[in-house]
């Protein structure tokens, strides 16, 4: 933006000299100039109000399938929440801030025995649960900035530390995308593929090889079979 | 009775004798030349495969003639850094196309090749279905490859086979005299013949076909890839790109630079398969790794 200005600022500048000979042709030239430049300029000043690139990447909207977690334990304040019972004022009550826990958050990383045993964490060796998953409101994902981010956004959450792979998410190159490669396509998320918690991809069972022709040479004709 | 007439008669009787042979219609066996057809013409012969095909399967087809998109060049890419072998981008395309089951076609071929190898002569493609990725082991699926120059076309003596504007190779089977000169061509493979009538179970049929595409064929045609023609002419992705379980298979348009194809070629590292041959495949493969 401010080398635009700058550009026109150098170029006005030299052309001083030659604006006495020539007054009216510059200043139409000038003026000509301006009315090119100026609103697009104004516009770019507009868009760059937003913090930088972070508040580009979050307004980046992308299609995705419903995540997987909400055919299944979602939504996670079913349990984990503050019980609203005793508190009078609606707007306390929706802000869901004040109350007790149902059960209370224990911050400190363990090894979880009660609930979730199903879960596998095999996911680099430092990480567990609150890393990703927001302590207080449980049906969202919480960014290292702090920020709350809903499931189907959680591709954010990965990309904080596999930028390069979350580079080429975004431009198709990883991962899976169906629908329509001229139009409307859906984006599969991360945790469609991955599990977020042993997010290692699982061998596959192949599928049967195509039958040998050999059938015929060594005594095995096919239709003779039938 | 005068020559001229004598000659009609024998011509006419000739015909019948010839068309009793075989169990092709009259309509069928004068059908002109896809490109060469007029609007009436196809509309005939749209009707004609509808109703053959109904009184067949017992059930009604959508059959497109879809002419190629305008500024649209398509193009694949194939992850190798991430494709495992699992061979569902076979089943897909065998039931998206319409491929017969008994005698077997199969336009997708994955080839099992031994790390730090890249000898085709070397590769497997019977290998069994276990567990995969193997340890020790890549895969990579060969189907038509769309070659911008390609050698099957040149060497059709019907001309039968020829390239669209879109870059896809395509077969008008009505006009296949089944002489495999193409598939002696292809370096690639890729190409499939009828030896027997297709077969295919009635409740696996797609009905939605195209008449480049996966029409239901016929004995003593040649049929390949078209990059599933019924459905990239209408926007879709094929059918093997969105059964790839790993996200392996790329498709779009390569002349429009924000399309995933424009990506990979820019930012991977691709090659193409004999390029030696300069076929100029329209089919990239790329390691994201």
């Amino acid at each position: 933006m401010k080398s635009t200005w700058g550009v026109i600022a150098t170029s006005t500048a030299e052309k001083e000299g030659a604006m006495i000979r020539y007054p009216s042709t510059i200043m139409g030239v000038f003026l000509l100039l301006v009315l090119c430049i100026a609103p697009k300029g104004m516009a770019e000043t507009a868009g760059n109000d937003k913090p930088d690139k972070q508040g580009a990447e979050a307004a980046q909207e992308y299609s995705v399938p419903p995540p997987l977690v909400y055919q299944s334990l979602y939504p996670c304040q079913a349990c984990h929440r503050r019980d609203t019972r005793g508190v009078s004022s609606q707007l306390e009550k929706e802000s869901g801030f004040l109350g007790k826990y149902i059960r209370k958050p224990d911050p400190q990383p363990r090894i979880l025995i009660k609930m979730h045993r199903n879960i596998n964490l095999n996911h680099a060796e430092w990480m567990w649960c609150l890393n990703c998953h927001d302590t207080d409101e449980r049906n969202y994902l919480r960014l290292i900035t702090g920020e709350k981010i809903s499931f189907e956004k959680s591709y954010r959450l990965c990309g904080q530390c596999h930028g390069s792979i979350f580079r080429d998410w975004k431009i198709g190159i990883h991962g899976r995308r169906v629908g329509n490669w001229k139009g409307k396509k859906l984006y599969l998320l991360c945790s469609h593929c991955h599990d977020p918690h042993s997010p290692q991809f699982r061998k596959l069972p192949a599928e049967d090889p195509p039958r040998s022709p050999n059938y015929g040479r060594w005594g095995v004709i096919e239709h003779e079979q039938e | 009775m005068d020559r001229r007439k004598f000659i009609k008669g024998a011509v006419s009787s000739l015909a019948v004798l010839a068309l009793s042979g075989c169990d092709q219609t009259i309509e069928e066996f004068l059908q002109n030349h896809f490109l060469e057809m007029s609007k009436d013409d196809m509309e005939a012969a749209r009707n004609r495969l509808i109703k053959q095909y109904r009184e067949k399967f017992g059930m009604d087809f959508k059959l497109g003639m879809e002419p190629a998109l305008p500024e649209v060049l398509y193009s694949y890419g194939l992850d190798l850094s991430r494709c495992i072998g699992c061979r569902r981008c076979v089943s897909a395309c065998v039931q998206e196309n319409n491929q017969s089951r008994k005698p077997q076609i199969e336009w997708i071929r994955v080839l099992r090749m031994k790390n730090g190898s890249l000898d085709l002569e070397e590769s497997e493609h019977y290998y069994e279905a276990e567990m995969v990725p193997k340890e020790g082991y890549y895969t990579i699926p060969i189907q038509c490859q769309q070659c911008e120059n390609p050698p099957c076309v040149k060497v059709c003596p019907t001309k039968a086979t020829w390239q669209e504007p879109d870059g896809i190779v395509v077969v008008d089977y009505n006009w296949c005299i089944g002489c495999r000169y193409c598939m002696a061509a292809c370096p690639y493979w890729a190409r499939r013949f009828n030896f027997a009538e297709p077969s295919i179970p009635k409740d696996e049929i797609n009905p939605n076909i195209h008449y480049l595409g996966n029409r239901p064929r016929m004995r003593g045609v040649v049929e390949k890839c078209t990059f599933c023609i019924q459905r990239t002419r209408k926007g879709r992705y094929p059918a093997c790109v969105e059964a790839c379980p790993v996200g392996a298979r790329k498709f779009g348009n390569i002349l429009d630079p924000e399309s995933e194809i424009s990506k990979v070629i820019e930012t991977k590292r691709v090659f193409r398969l004999k390029a030696e041959l300069n076929t100029q495949p329209r089919f990239y493969y790329f390691f994201s790794i």
